[in-house]
């Protein structure tokens, strides 16, 4: 579906009115990153002849995190290459509708985060992700490492419940959609922020009713944003917000769509605004020294920018655009620039 | 160049209020930390209307600082590094109007939410916290601005506030004051 449906959020909504502001490295994050992505195999020949090559990930991070050193946004925007290259593989590759055969795919990956390293002979998403790991974590805490290596287990159980609802034909109970559904969505990407940002969140904090609603709401909104887009007629997920909104309440997708927008994403969006409001509050509450008052607070900046940004980012990817004929030249590129 | 020690004492707590873990450095990202805590004091997104106007005009004041050292925007700096900059951008430089008076509107802005023109306490408090203001500082800030007792500051008290506290020499203004005893 066309992405100008959700254009009345960015119009309406006083949250979402004012664009990102955008990394001013944007364009050598976005060649560093699509090096990488190339040199470990995830992208082959031209960028702009495969999904995950017009991806143009760099976009969306650039405008989550525009203050960073450039070398922590190109590693986020590498952990997004990865993600959407198993995503592909899993829709692309033929296994998604087999959950024996996705587990079987994301096993070794639980494993490589377990080990710290791939094992000889991995593949090509072993070896990546053990590339992204060991520029990750280290000085993050043990407690981080644990919870992102939990929310990656989390996504692998998403992707187990969509290769059996593909199979099936079953969705879940309208009450546990939208935890099943955010599984999928890769709960982990948020604890990117952390690391990218210099910052962890304390425990105390994550364990607040407030930081889950504004980290739980965040990664509703941008997951139902992305199954938008996302839905064709003939392609998308059974756990596509869109296919699954139709089909419980017997509407076309055309008017699904509608109440996504109008209706699910904008009660959400007030969600995510009334824990925007209410986290001061909890940081006085826990007398979080200054430092950690601040990460806490970029971390959460980050998150409320995430709505927005993918918004323009979904606009700008050619991810969702059908794709370009072959036999026409694949528009200039910037000249190649490094970063220094 | 010179400064005088009342300006050298209130750029150094404007350098405090960026290094927060007193590494005595800062860089981009320590401002960026200051804007983040302040929108979230706020409760204000950073895609808002007001909560974009800030973060823009915080990138314009560094840029203006590190331009007038001559350095590049990533860089870190220290605290005599930070008062030269500020000093040539803001009191001796021309980037005031331009530069750091618009930031100040920015804050004064979304301290303003109800856009009546008014600042009261809780909004002061939130304010001052979001700096690192310690608590029995921000009570006699707010005594020291409030110049006519009615218990709000006006919007225009607190954007010459910030002038008089960053570029002024007067050691009678009650600017001075803004972030307490100086």
């Amino acid at each position: 579906m066309d992405v100008s449906l959700l254009l009345p959020l960015a119009e309406r909504i006083p949250a979402l009115v004012a664009p990102c502001r955008v990394h001013e490295r944007l364009w050598p994050i976005g060649e560093e990153s699509t090096a990488w992505a190339r040199t470990h195999g995830l992208v082959l020949g031209e960028s702009d002849s495969t999904r995950l090559g017009r991806g143009r990930f760099e976009r969306l991070v650039c405008r989550l995190l525009p203050d960073v050193a450039p070398a922590r946004a190109v590693l986020v925007a590498e952990w997004l290459v990865w993600l959407f290259a198993l995503d592909d593989q899993i829709d692309d590759g033929g296994l998604g509708g087999s959950a024996t055969a996705v587990d079987a795919l994301y096993e070794p990956l639980i494993l490589t985060l377990r080990r710290g390293d791939a094992r000889p002979g991995a593949s090509v998403l072993e070896a990546s992700l053990a590339d992204l790991w060991a520029r990750t974590a280290p000085g993050m805490s043990q407690d981080w490492r644990r919870r992102f290596r939990d929310h990656v287990a989390w996504h692998r159980q998403g992707c187990l419940d969509e290769a059996v609802a593909r199979r099936t034909g079953e969705l879940p109970a309208p009450g546990r959609y939208p935890a099943v559904r955010r599984r999928l969505h890769a709960p982990f990407l948020l604890d990117l922020l952390e690391p990218a940002l210099g910052a962890e969140v304390p425990a105390e904090v994550l364990g607040t009713k407030t930081w889950q609603l504004l980290r739980d709401g965040t990664a509703d909104v941008t997951a139902w944003c992305n199954d938008l887009v996302a839905y064709t007629r003939e392609e998308h997920s059974p756990l596509n917000h869109v296919a699954v909104t139709a089909r419980q309440l017997g509407l076309s997708p055309r008017t699904a769509a509608a109440v996504l927008v109008h209706e699910r994403i904008w009660a959400r969006l007030e969600d995510v605004a009334r824990a925007a409001r209410a986290l001061d509050g909890e940081m006085r509450r826990l007398r979080l020294d200054p430092v950690r008052a601040r990460g806490v607070s970029r971390v959460a900046c980050a998150m409320l920018a995430a709505p927005r940004a993918q918004l323009d980012w979904l606009h700008e990817c050619g991810r969702y655009s059908p794709m370009p004929d072959p036999s026409v030249p694949s528009p200039r590129r910037k000249p190649r620039v490094t970063l220094t | 160049m010179s400064t005088s020690e009342l300006q050298d004492r209130k750029l150094d707590r404007a350098f405090d209020h960026l290094d927060v873990n007193r590494d005595g450095m800062v860089d981009r990202e320590d401002l960026a930390g200051l804007g983040a805590r302040f929108l979230i004091g706020f409760g204000e997104p950073p895609t808002s209307s007001p909560g974009r106007t800030l973060l823009e005009s915080f990138d314009l004041v560094w840029a203006a600082v590190m331009s007038r050292l001559d350095l590049d925007a990533d860089s870190r700096i220290g605290r005599d590094q930070f008062r030269r900059g500020m000093a040539e951008a803001f009191i001796v430089g021309p980037d005031y109007e331009p530069v750091l008076r618009p930031a100040n509107q920015a804050v004064a802005r979304i301290c303003d939410a109800d856009a009546d023109g008014l600042i009261d306490p809780v909004a002061f408090r939130t304010m001052q916290t979001a700096y690192g203001t310690a608590e029995a500082d921000i009570a006699s800030a707010f005594g020291a601005l409030d110049a006519d007792g009615d218990g709000m500051l006006t919007v225009s008290e607190l954007e010459r506030a910030a002038r008089e506290f960053y570029t002024g020499d007067d050691p009678r203004a009650g600017g001075n004051w803004l972030f307490g005893r100086i």
